[in-house]
C-alpha cells in the first residue's frame, strides 16, 4: 500500500463530492417548498417575507445563489442554518460524533455476530443446524432496521420495561463533553456513570441498526465460506492435520473474507443511512435526526451541509474497504 | 514384508436424497511398505475416492457401507476410529493434482509449511524456519530463504508442485497419495517431479500410491499396478506383468489407446464403446447380487 494509491483515491472522491453538492443544491431548489413560509407565521406581511428572502440571498437566480455557496464553501463555511439560526459547520460537528459512535457499535455488534453465524453455518455444513443458522439469518434479512426498532420497543421498552427508549443517556446525569464522543471521552476522562449510562441506551438503537447489516454479512460470508470449503487447499489442509473447525478459521475465512467484505462492504453505508430513521425513532440526538427536522423546516443550507457530510462519509467507508481488501489478499498487492 | 496399507473389501456409496448410489465396489489392495503402486483408471472409476477414503477427508454425502482401511504395519497407537473404517491411521500425505489451486493464496510459503511443521514438532520458529528450509532444498528449490518468503501466486507452477511435495515429505509420512501430481505440469517439467518423487520415496521407504491415467507414468515409476473402472478393480498385477499379457480387455484397450509419437499416421483408437458399455453393465449386475 502505498501514498501515491492513497492520495490518488481521495483526489478521486472530489468529483463525486463536487457532483452530490451540485446536485442537491439544485434539487432543493426545484422542488416545490419555502423555507421562509416554514419560519414565519400566517400573519406575516409580504414585505416581513420578502426582507427574511433578501436576508438568506433567497431573491437571487440559483446560479447566483450557487455562486455564494460555492465561494463559501471553499472556505469552510457551510452557512448558516434557517431554522436553528447557527452556524451548520458547528451544528454538524456537535451532531456528527453521536451518530458515529453509534454506528461504530452496531458495525461491531453486526460483524461480530456476522462472523459467528457464517463459522458455525459452515462448522454443521449439511447437517440440521446449519438450516437453523440459514433460517434465522433468513428471517433477520427480511426485517428492516425500523420496524426491528418498534419491535425493540414494544417488547423491551413496553411489555418488559427493562431498557430505555429515548435519547442518548440519563438526563440527571450531568456531562460536560469538550469532544460530544460520549462513550469515548467518558471512558478515557474515568467517567464511567456515563459510560454505563450511553452504552445502555445505545443498546436498542445499535441492535436494531445492526441486525439486517448482521444477517446480510452473515449470508455473504457464509456463501463465501462455503465456495472457499471445497477449495483444494482446503481438502489439502485436512490431511495435513487441521481439525475441522481449525481448518475454517485458520485457513478458509481469510479467503472468504476478501469477496465478502467487497460484497458486504456496500451494506456499511447504508447503514449511515439507517441511522435517520433508527434515531428518529429512539430520540436519539444524531445528525440522522437532525436530517429530518433539515427537510421538515426546509431548512436548506443545513440540508446540503448534511449531505456532503453523508457523502464525505459514504467515500471514507469505501476507502477503509478497500484498504481492508487489499489487506487481506496479498494478490492485489502487488499489481 | 509387512504391508503398510490393507483396503479389504471396500464399498463406499454417496447420498443423494434417499438413494444411495455405489462409488467403489469391493476394493481389495495391499501395498507392502516402500511400494509405489500405480491406480489407473478413467475419470469417475472412483480413484480419487479410494483415495480420501484413505486419507480419511470423505464428503459428508459418502458413506462407507462394508469393508475396511488397515495399516498393518502401524499397530502402534490402538485408537479405534468408529466414524470411519479407519483403525490405527498412520500419518498419511496427499500430492495433490493441481498445484496452483492446491496451496492457500493469502499465505507465504514459509507461513504454510512452518503451520505443517509446528503440528508435528515443539519446535521455536528459527528451528522450524530451519526445516522448512532444507525441506525446500530436499526438493531442489535453490533459494529456499527466498521461496519462504514469497505468496504462491508468485511462483511457476513447477515450483509450486515442488513446494507441494516438499509439504508432504515434510511430515515424514508412512504412506503418501499421490493424485495425479503431474497431470497439470507441461511435459518437461512432469518428468524432474517424477524423478523427484521417486528419489525421495527411495530414500525414505515411504508408501506410495501413485493415482494417475498416465500408463506411461505407471511403467517408468511404479512397482505395481491396479486397474480400476466404475468402482471395481479389474486387473491388478506387477506392472512388467501387466503390460507385457494384460488379461482384461479394458487394460488391452487402454494400452492400445496411448497415442505413439512414432507412429503419426497411426489412427487414435479410443476404448471402445460396447466395452465401457459391457463394463457399466457388469458393475449394475454386481450391484443387483449384493441387494440380494
Amino acid at each position: 500500500m502505498s501514498y501515491p494509491y492513497l492520495i490518488n483515491r481521495l483526489l478521486l472522491a472530489l468529483p463525486t463530492l463536487a457532483g452530490a453538492v451540485t446536485i442537491t443544491f439544485i434539487l432543493l431548489r426545484v422542488v416545490p417548498g419555502d423555507p421562509i413560509a416554514m419560519m414565519t407565521g400566517p400573519g406575516a406581511t409580504e414585505a416581513d417575507i420578502a426582507q427574511l428572502r433578501a436576508h438568506y440571498g433567497l431573491d437571487q437566480s440559483i446560479a447566483h445563489q450557487f455562486v455564494i455557496y460555492l465561494s463559501q464553501l471553499i472556505t469552510g463555511d457551510l452557512g448558516t442554518s434557517i431554522s436553528l439560526r447557527q452556524n451548520v459547520g458547528e451544528l454538524i460537528a456537535g451532531r456528527l460524533p453521536v451518530t458515529i459512535e453509534l454506528v461504530v457499535i452496531a458495525m461491531l455488534i453486526a460483524v461480530g455476530f456476522a462472523l459467528i453465524l457464517a463459522l458455525k453455518g459452515t462448522f454443521w455444513r449439511g447437517r440440521w443446524p446449519e438450516r437453523l443458522v440459514d433460517g434465522f439469518i433468513g428471517v433477520t434479512v427480511a426485517i428492516p432496521d425500523f420496524l426491528w426498532a418498534l419491535s425493540l420497543i414494544l417488547i423491551l421498552g413496553v411489555a418488559i420495561p427493562i431498557m430505555p427508549i429515548f435519547g442518548r443517556m440519563d438526563l440527571t446525569i450531568s456531562f460536560d463533553s469538550w469532544t460530544n464522543f460520549y462513550l469515548t471521552e467518558s471512558l478515557l476522562r474515568g467517567r464511567f456513570e456515563v459510560t454505563r449510562s450511553v452504552l445502555y441506551h445505545m443498546v436498542l438503537p445499535a441492535v436494531s441498526l445492526a441486525l439486517p447489516l448482521m444477517a446480510i454479512t452473515a449470508r455473504v460470508l457464509k456463501s463465501c465460506l462455503n465456495a472457499e470449503m471445497n477449495r483444494e487447499y482446503v481438502t489439502l489442509a485436512r490431511t495435513q492435520g487441521f481439525g475441522r473447525l481449525k481448518v475454517i478459521y485458520s485457513q478458509a475465512l481469510r479467503n472468504a473474507l476478501v469477496p465478502a467484505t467487497a460484497l458486504s462492504g456496500v451494506q456499511f453505508t447504508f447503514l449511515i443511512g439507517g441511522t435517520v430513521l433508527v434515531e428518529r425513532i429512539f430520540g436519539y440526538p444524531g445528525i440522522g435526526n437532525m436530517a429530518i427536522d433539515a427537510v421538515i423546516n426546509r431548512d436548506l443550507p443545513l440540508i446540503q451541509g448534511l449531505v456532503l457530510t453523508f457523502a464525505i462519509l459514504f467515500i471514507l467507508v469505501n476507502l477503509l474497504i478497500d484498504l481492508f481488501i487489499t489487506f487481506l489478499d496479498p494478490r492485489l498487492r502487488h499489481v | 514384508m509387512t504391508s503398510a496399507l490393507v483396503v479389504h473389501d471396500l464399498h463406499l456409496a454417496v447420498r443423494n436424497g434417499q438413494v444411495l448410489l455405489p462409488i467403489l465396489r469391493g476394493i481389495n489392495l495391499n501395498l507392502p511398505q516402500g511400494e509405489i503402486h500405480g491406480l489407473v483408471g478413467e475419470s469417475g472409476a472412483g480413484k480419487t475416492m479410494l483415495g480420501r477414503v484413505i486419507l480419511d477427508i470423505l464428503p459428508p454425502s459418502a458413506v462407507i457401507t462394508s469393508g475396511n482401511v488397515d495399516y498393518p504395519a502401524h499397530r502402534s497407537s490402538p485408537s479405534l476410529n468408529r466414524k470411519s473404517a479407519h483403525r490405527r491411521r498412520p500419518h498419511i500425505s496427499l500430492i495433490p493434482q493441481d498445484p496452483l489451486t492446491s496451496l492457500n493464496p493469502v499465505k507465504r510459503i514459509g507461513k504454510q509449511m512452518g503451520e505443517i511443521l509446528r503440528l508435528a514438532h515443539k519446535d521455536s520458529s528459527q528451528q522450524i524456519h530451519e526445516r522448512a528450509k532444507q525441506h525446500l532444498r530436499e526438493v531442489k528449490i535453490r533459494n529456499p530463504g527466498q521461496v519462504l518468503q514469497q505468496y504462491p501466486h508468485q511462483l511457476s507452477g513447477g515450483m509450486r508442485q515442488r513446494v507441494l511435495i516438499a509439504m508432504a515429505f515434510s511430515t515424514e509420512p508412512s504412506i503418501i497419495i499421490a493424485d495425479e501430481p503431474t497431470t497439470a505440469l507441461d511435459v518437461s517439467v512432469q518428468q524432474r517431479v517424477l524423478r523427484l518423487i521417486r528419489d525421495l520415496q527411495k530414500e525414505r521407504g515411504t508408501t506410495i500410491l501413485f493415482v494417475t491415467h498416465d500408463l506411461g507414468v505407471v511403467a517408468k515409476l511404479c512397482d505395481r499396478v491396479s486397474l480400476m473402472h466404475s468402482g471395481m478393480i479389474l486387473e491388478q498385477g506387477k506392472v512388467s506383468d501387466v503390460f507385457q499379457s494384460p488379461s482384461h480387455p479394458y487394460t488391452r484397450s487402454l494400452l492400445e489407446a496411448i497415442p505413439r509419437y512414432d507412429k503419426p499416421r497411426e489412427k487414435l483408437s479410443p476404448v471402445a464403446n460396447d466395452l465401457q458399455t459391457q463394463l457399466i453393465r457388469e458393475a449394475d449386475e454386481y450391484d443387483r447380487q449384493r441387494r440380494v
